[in-house]
């Protein structure tokens, strides 16, 4: 899968000298800002509305810049919970397994991931590989930017086009991120 | 459940067969310390009275809904300062105080209600989301 991946960073007058996305962690039980899907590179999918909501937000005094990358996810390693069911259904099973197995009933998506990047890395020579990716991506369900459409005139059901995805890399390689340059300011 | 998911479970399975009780507790008690919902409805509630900007983060909103499902905080207070208005905001990118047209209540908020305190309300859908506590 190729899109564009929109990045939002504070506005540090050090435009100029950033070459790669931020690496988003934990930084503690207070911050409200803790990435949604576990440690990692976080992109807003082909999103600039939502990269300067971000911005806006989270950096109000200083202001923000706008990094545009040019994503290359390969299927094999996306997790994709936004296109896959097949994916979605295993999350969910594994995650059922893990409630069964630890009781760990109040576990969110994101400490659920730690735990299958531990699980994977636990014991190499086992080859224990529940989770052989290297980026997902998910749909931010609680973005309320409904822009609707009905199917059919008079019909109720109808369906979303702007909605919000994120995109997590794990780590960064050129084949996953091959170009990261300044949108905004321009 | 598909044969490819029977086969990710089994291999979860081997998992917890490897590891100790002891190392299992260790690593989930590690990731669960990092969780992300970690504040309280009283620590938030005291953060929006001394500022209000708070209200600006949609995280934050969307965890204090969060909360009042856990029976434990429903006996937080509310800061005196916001229980006579109503706060608002389209898409976190402005915070005023108005009124909403149509509050919808839902179920545990409700019960955090009936507990004799003060209401809250959230307004799902479309531009309009928000809470409200009124005496």
């Amino acid at each position: 899968m190729k899109t564009k991946g929109h990045h939002t960073l504070e506005n540090r007058g050090n435009a100029d000298r950033i070459k790669q996305p931020s690496l988003s962690k934990y930084k503690g039980e207070d911050d409200p800002h803790n990435p949604f899907l576990g440690e990692g590179y976080y992109f807003w999918d082909n999103n600039i509305g939502m990269a300067h909501e971000w911005g806006r937000i989270r950096y109000p005094t200083k202001g923000y810049y706008i990094f545009e990358g040019s994503l290359s996810l390969e299927d094999k390693f996306l997790f994709d919970l936004v296109g896959n069911r097949s994916d979605q259904i295993r999350i969910k099973e594994l995650f059922k397994f893990f409630v069964a197995k630890t009781g760990k009933k109040d576990f969110d998506l994101a400490q659920f991931f730690e735990v299958l990047k531990f699980v994977v890395k636990y014991n190499p020579q086992k080859n224990i590989n529940i989770f052989p990716y290297k980026y997902i991506r998910a749909v931010d369900n609680s973005k309320r930017t409904l822009d609707t459409i009905r199917f059919n005139m008079g019909k109720e059901p109808y369906t979303n086009l702007s909605p919000v995805y994120l995109i997590c890399l794990f780590e960064l390689n050129e084949l996953a991120l091959q170009r990261f340059f300044r949108i905004y300011p321009s | 459940m598909s044969k490819e998911v029977k086969e990710y479970i089994t291999l979860f399975e081997e998992f917890f067969d490897e590891i100790s009780k002891e190392e299992l507790s260790a690593i989930l008690s590690k990731i669960e310390s990092r969780k992300y919902h970690g504040i309280t409805v009283s620590d938030y509630l005291n953060s929006l009275d001394s500022n209000i900007d708070v209200l600006k983060d949609f995280y934050r909103h969307n965890e204090i809904i969060t909360h009042f499902e856990n029976s434990e905080h429903k006996n937080a207070p509310i800061p005196s300062s916001l229980t006579k208005g109503v706060i608002k905001g389209e898409h976190a990118q402005s915070i005023e105080l108005g009124e909403f047209s149509t509050p919808v209540l839902l179920n545990d908020v409700q019960e955090f209600s009936s507990a004799g305190r003060n209401q809250a309300y959230y307004f799902p859908g479309g531009d309009n989301y928000g809470y409200r506590l009124a005496a």
